[in-house]
């Protein structure tokens, strides 16, 4: 049981890494960014190609890293600002990006899944029955550091404040005269950072392959609309118990259906509350 | 009105103009007979696919300097290859349609998704050879158009069992399933069947869905029953993940499979540390050309390996001996382009000149019940040498092993 | 634009509307039958894409809704019959069932999102053909899992061919019917503004839901259709992936328009399974494509094509009229 709520654990901090992304940007621009799951995957292939390459691990994630958020922001500039007066067409462009992103590691890398190799592969943790890899760890250490980091980001420096302004309320924060481009830019380089820890964290464990993200990508959008679509600690919060029933559901129902159980939740959500669990400010979502 | 009717045009010729692309027309050379093979080139099956394209090239060059002759004249052969991108349902069977309808070719080499290809085997039959697929219960139940060029499960699961008890001592086994994966899932019917004959009992056995890349619930149940050994049901690609997660869970137990494992994919899809995660692996499946006695499939080995810089796995040896079958069946028909009469024949050939694979005849004929089939062999990875080497060759004869040869010294 | 149904201009309108999808159907089926391997699949796909689209076109290009679940239910026809049929039921009833069941299904699916808006809907039909497929997937006993399973043959080929000929041409003429009516212009008027259409009275979330379980049984009978043909379905065909180059296909032809299922489905099958620039490239491409298109021609093709005639003679006299003075007249 104690070994099934560490799973979930891991899990709800990879959800929350990857919802936190995703919020962030809905937050600022209205953006449901399907197309994240592109950065992800992209970022995992920089990190794959580099370590192949003979660079140390370290170096390998950190040019993943900074690739996401390269990725990212390039989707931003390149699509996402044009549609910032047509919030209707933003589904169709995240999709649109998502094919493309998704399609280049495709053509670059082939459709097999490539091993990611860490200097922690064979560690292996024991506390008593429950056993944890060292990868997974891992991944728990990183996603709390990174949340953490934003946390700081967003609470205690005056980009971090601008930031929380626009998601609170456009209008407002571009008459008080915050630059809003400069904003959009920021929130996309942040998601896709935190992409990139998604995608070093994570894809050690599972297989880096073009399509490594899409379930992860949607549980993700399931914890960001627990958490309510722009709120950062409800994605935090939904992501943890997201990660759990997940968990739970795979571990005592069925391993095969373990993304059904939140779509399960999803649409729960939507019949008692068509807008989302929590409405965190007055724009109404359309 | 007039600008609906013009749009309604405009469609019109965008439909005959997308259905007017690409090319088509067939050649009018007579002396070169035409064959199809539908092979995994790209996708999850690939490991199959590319290296069965490579020795059917090897085969075709091989065949043309061996030379063959139907109704009194020399031939020379040509394969169409056709990429079912390890989906037959959706891709495969339109490159069916394409070489048996568009190009009318009598005989199709193939590799997995026999089940999709029935419906339109009905609609227009043909010859259609299988060079992998060993599935149980076997494929060649779906359609009378089936043969194989290899042995099926039966043939080599047993040995596994045979080998466990009496060289690794092995009393009890876990079974980790692919769900959803035909190949897996016979793997495992035939080990609920052939461990117990061995007094091997089966500890515990577990599941995870095909496609899914978190294995840890299947790991932790398969390992809780504290098996002597873990078996791993599936093909090459799905089980190498689940054996590295199961070595990161900390099991350093035997592991035993019959996915054909080679030293390329080995490090491919493992890694860095392939050769620490392999250690103790044990495969049960065909015989390889290059730890077979046979002097022949040895030096195609050497060819192989030469050519292509790889490993040549047991299959390639049975798509290199695939253009001669076909060969002996049309010379032996009288016809290069008669489907029917060409699988008439094929029941009748005897073991062509100028194969390699070692084929073991029934009654002086290939093919038994449309089954050709070659030794059994298990192999196990060799740590100090990085590579795989034979432990024991044998045959099977209704479920037991016959014809046992157990190697000494395995990996010195 | 609109013509008045009940004029004798009406009617020469329909009449030549009914003469040119005939032809349209005729030109299918002389294609379907003498077209071979490679492009006939392209023919084949294109034609049972642009059925299953048609029901797409409702909810997505009038009423503005971008549903990525359409896919679920193109695969729901076509499990649901080979499933019958492998029970032994003849062919008719299992395309009658299949069809029925799928639309059911559609009704849950429309009762459980027709009240949720934009965001939040493309992502719930994007999660529920996600865990369609997962369902295709994983209970193997029924659907025979992630390879597929074979389907019986109900119907002879040649009879398969006639009946998605003739499917073509009366899918479209069912659009072109429903477009016109009322419910054509109460989805319009969802389209253009939800919140004035359900102020002067609009019931949008009663009107979202018959447009979702109509557009199910497009995508149904699509699907049966197309298990017929092929003989063999797999979930690797109704994938979300699938389900969204849909919505590209209906993007790119023009949102709302008759033609828009059977141009985008053309340039999409097109794309993927003509132009051979190797894995992904294609699939680029229409990235590219969708995206510009969606930036730079809102209306689609066909509705840049129509611009591009109109811009020569600007004082045309059917110039649409702004939406939000409809709202008042489509409501009562």
């Amino acid at each position: 049981m104690i070994q099934v709520l560490v799973n979930g654990v891991f899990l709800g901090c990879l959800f929350a890494v990857v919802a936190v992304g995703l919020t962030l940007v809905y937050g600022v621009m209205e953006v449901p960014n399907f197309a994240h799951a592109g950065v992800i995957v992209l970022a995992a292939y920089t990190t794959w190609s580099v370590s192949h390459a003979g660079a140390p691990f370290a170096v390998a994630a950190l040019a993943g890293i900074a690739c996401g958020g390269l990725v990212s922001v390039l989707t931003e500039v390149l699509a996402y600002r044009w549609i910032i007066t047509r919030p209707a067409a933003a589904p169709a462009v995240a999709l649109g990006l998502l094919l493309i992103l998704q399609n280049v590691a495709l053509r670059l890398y082939g459709g097999e899944g490539r091993s990611l190799d860490t200097p922690y592969d064979t560690v292996l943790l024991k506390a008593g029955s429950v056993s944890l890899p060292g990868v997974k760890a891992a991944l728990i250490v990183l996603a709390v550091l990174s949340l953490v980091a934003l946390h700081l980001l967003l609470s205690r420096t005056s980009l971090g404040r601008a930031m929380r302004a626009v998601a609170q309320d456009r209008e407002a924060a571009a008459m008080l005269g915050i630059p809003m481009r400069r904003q959009y830019s920021l929130a996309f380089l942040i998601a896709g950072l935190l992409g990139g820890v998604a995608a070093v964290a994570y894809g050690p464990t599972f297989q880096v392959s073009p399509y490594m993200a899409d379930d992860v990508l949607l549980s993700a959008f399931v914890v960001v609309v627990l958490g309510g679509l722009g709120s950062v600690w409800g994605a935090v919060a939904g992501g943890l118990v997201l990660g759990v029933v997940e968990g739970l559901g795979a571990a005592y129902v069925s391993a095969a259906y373990q993304s059904a159980f939140g779509f399960l939740i999803l649409v729960l959500i939507l019949v008692l509350r068509p807008g989302g669990l929590r409405s965190t400010n007055a724009r109404r979502v359309a | 009105m007039r600008s609906r009717t013009a749009a309604a045009l405009t469609a019109s010729a965008v439909l005959i103009s997308t259905a007017a692309c690409g090319s088509g027309g067939g050649s009018g050379d007579d002396t070169t007979v035409k064959i199809g093979a539908i092979l995994s080139m790209s996708g999850i099956y690939s490991t199959l696919g590319a290296p069965q394209k490579k020795a059917l090239q090897m085969g075709v060059e091989d065949l043309s300097k061996q030379g063959f002759t139907v109704a009194g004249k020399k031939r020379t052969m040509a394969i169409s290859y056709a990429d079912d991108k390890s989906d037959a349902a959706t891709t495969g069977v339109t490159q069916l349609r394409e070489l048996v309808q568009a190009k009318k070719l009598p005989v199709i080499a193939y590799g997995l998704g026999s089940d999709t290809y029935v419906p339109q085997l009905k609609r227009k039959p043909v010859a259609m050879l299988n060079l992998i697929d060993s599935v149980y219960p076997s494929i060649l139940r779906l359609s009378p158009h089936f043969w194989r060029v290899r042995g099926d499960s039966p043939t080599y699961v047993p040995g596994c069992f045979y080998y466990a008890k009496r060289q690794l001592g092995i009393k009890s086994v876990s079974v980790i399933t692919a769900k959803g994966e035909g190949y897996g899932e016979g793997l495992t019917q035939l080990v609920n069947k052939f461990a117990p004959a061995e007094g091997i009992k089966v500890a515990a056995s577990t599941q995870f869905p095909v496609g899914s890349t978190d294995y840890s619930n299947a790991i932790r149940t398969a390992v809780a029953a504290k098996p002597d050994a873990v078996y791993l049901s599936s093909v090459t690609a799905v089980i190498l993940p689940v054996l590295k997660q199961l070595r990161q869970s900390g099991y350093t137990g035997p592991v035993i499979h019959s996915a054909g494992i080679n030293p390329n994919q080995a490090k491919d899809i493992l890694g860095a540390q392939f050769n620490s995660i392999m250690k103790d692996n044990y495969d049960c499946a065909g015989t390889l050309p290059t730890t077979s006695d046979n002097p022949a499939a040895k030096s195609f080995a050497a060819a192989y390996q030469a050519r292509y810089n790889e490993y040549p796995q047991d299959l390639t040896m049975w798509a290199h001996d695939f253009p001669f079958i076909v060969a002996a069946a049309m010379a032996k028909a009288g016809t290069t382009t008669d489907s029917a009469k060409i699988e008439k024949a094929l029941a009748e050939i005897p073991i062509p000149s100028g194969t390699v694979s070692g084929w073991i005849a029934g009654d002086g004929k290939l093919f038994t019940e449309r089954m050709a089939r070659t030794a059994s062999e298990v192999t196990t990875w060799c740590s100090n040498k990085q590579t795989l080497a034979s432990a024991m060759t044998f045959d099977v004869n209704n479920g037991t092993v016959v014809q046992p040869n157990l190697k000494k010294d395995v990996c010195s | 634009m609109r013509v008045p149904a009940w004029t004798a201009a009406g009617w020469t309108r329909h009449a030549a509307t009914a003469a040119g999808l005939t032809a349209l159907s005729v030109v299918a089926y002389l294609l379907l039958k003498g077209v071979q391997g490679d492009r006939g699949q392209v023919v084949l796909l294109v034609v049972v894409w642009a059925i299953a689209l048609t029901g797409l076109n409702l909810i997505t290009g009038l009423g503005g809704y971008p549903s990525l679940a359409h896919v679920s239910f193109f695969g729901g026809g076509a499990y649901l019959s080979a499933y019958l049929l492998g029970k032994g039921l003849p062919m008719a009833l299992c395309a009658l069932l299949a069809v029925g069941g799928t639309m059911l299904a559609g009704l849950v699916v429309a009762l459980v999102f027709s009240r949720t808006r934009g965001q939040y809907f493309a992502i719930g039909t994007m999660f529920f053909t996600a865990v369609t497929n997962l369902v295709l997937t994983n209970a193997a006993d029924v659907t025979g899992g992630p390879n597929g399973r074979p389907v019986d043959l109900g119907f002879s080929l040649d009879t398969t061919l006639v009946l998605l000929a003739a499917s073509l041409g009366l899918s479209l003429g069912a659009f072109y019917a429903l477009s016109r009516s009322r419910f054509g212009d109460r989805l319009r008027a969802i389209r253009e503004d939800e919140d004035l259409a359900q102020h002067v009275g609009v019931p949008t979330a009663r009107v979202m839901l018959i447009a979702m379980v109509v557009s199910s049984a497009f995508g149904a009978w699509a699907g049966v259709l197309f298990a017929q043909y092929n003989g063999v379905i797999a979930p690797s065909q109704f994938t979300f992936v699938q389900g969204f180059l849909m919505l590209v296909a209906i993007g790119l032809g023009g949102g709302g328009r008759l033609l828009a299922p059977l141009v985008g489905s053309a340039v999409v099958i097109g794309f993927t399974q003509l132009i051979k620039l190797g894995p992904g490239v294609s699939q680029i491409v229409l990235g590219v494509l969708f995206i510009l298109v969606t930036l730079l021609v809102p209306n689609g093709i066909l509705g840049g094509i129509t611009a591009l005639r109109r811009r020569p003679r600007p004082t045309a006299p059917d110039v649409p009229a702004p939406a939000p003075a409809r709202a008042k007249e489509v409501a009562s």
